[in-house]
């Protein structure tokens, strides 16, 4: 192949991927196959019209540059379109999850009140026994001390007195 | 160039006269590089219409519901070892828009190509 036609082909390819690049895979390949097919249309129609392949590279290249503004056109279009889609799509999947969070809400507020009877608790009484016969015995609170009263009713307040002479 | 809302520039006008002078030809459908060639000769132009400006004017005429495309079969462009092609059609909108067209501009004259005249 001609170099001059190869370089233009290149071009084209190089610029079809480069306008065309980050963009959602439908519409990125889309394009690209589109030119390519064109590409192929022209590289053939010119052949079979005799047209030399300089000829061909040349008009390949002019159909390039006067449509570079176009192209840059139909990406800006294609991000304004994206970005009203991801609002659109932000705004549904944020009421998707309030709505889930709500329904969800209601669920549980019922299941506490009524509506689910709870399992029995676990067994936390045979638990603090066992923690409590693990303690050791509180010590035994120590003697009171002898009462000593006095009153009028009790004579016999400290060592009985001594027996009276006779 | 700013446009109306659903209004047609002459380029994409020229599209649909084109695909209907196709239609009427027999061809149903039409690919890219098909179209560009048939402006070209309509016109008398020797440059074919740019690749960004001929496939962003598609696009919008798909968007307005004017073409209609398909991709053809895979079968076919692997058996005549060649890409593969996207095909449009031209709807009833899109036959309307290309009658009113005519219509329209009766009085535009298709411009000869200047040339050298011979010594």
């Amino acid at each position: 192949m001609n170099p001059l036609l190869a370089c233009a082909i290149a071009l084209v390819r190089g610029w079809t991927r480069l306008y065309s690049s980050r963009m959602d895979p439908a519409s990125r390949d889309s394009r690209r196959a589109e030119i390519e097919s064109d590409l192929w249309e022209f590289h053939e129609d010119a052949r079979r019209r005799g047209a030399s392949p300089p000829g061909i590279a040349v008009h390949m290249i002019a159909r390039l540059c006067f449509g570079i503004p176009h192209d840059l056109l139909w990406r800006f279009e294609y991000e304004k379109d994206g970005v009203t889609t991801y609002r659109r799509a932000a705004w549904l999947t944020a009421g998707a999850v309030g709505a889930t969070v709500c329904i969800a809400a209601l669920w549980a507020f019922f299941a506490v009140t009524s509506l689910v009877s709870l399992p029995p608790l676990p067994d936390s009484i045979h638990v603090e026994r066992v923690y409590l016969q693990l303690r050791p015995p509180p010590p035994p609170p120590p003697p009171p001390p002898p009462r000593r009263y006095h009153s009028l009713f009790d004579r016999h307040v400290g060592p009985p007195p001594p027996p009276p002479p006779r | 160039m700013r446009r109306k809302a659903g209004s047609l520039v002459p380029l994409e006008l020229a599209i649909c006269s084109a695909a209907a002078t196709l239609r009427r030809g027999g061809e149903e459908e039409f690919h890219g590089y098909e179209i560009a060639k048939t402006l070209g000769d309509a016109s008398d132009s020797r440059l074919l219409t740019a690749y960004g400006t001929l496939y962003r004017a598609l696009g919008r005429l798909e968007k307005m519901g004017l073409l209609i495309s398909r991709w053809e079969d895979p079968h076919v462009p692997a058996r005549e070892n060649r890409p593969g092609r996207r095909l449009y059609r031209l709807t009833a909108l899109g036959e309307a828009a290309a009658d009113e067209a005519r219509r329209a501009e009766p009085a535009v004259q298709k411009r000869p190509r200047r040339r050298l005249a011979p010594a």
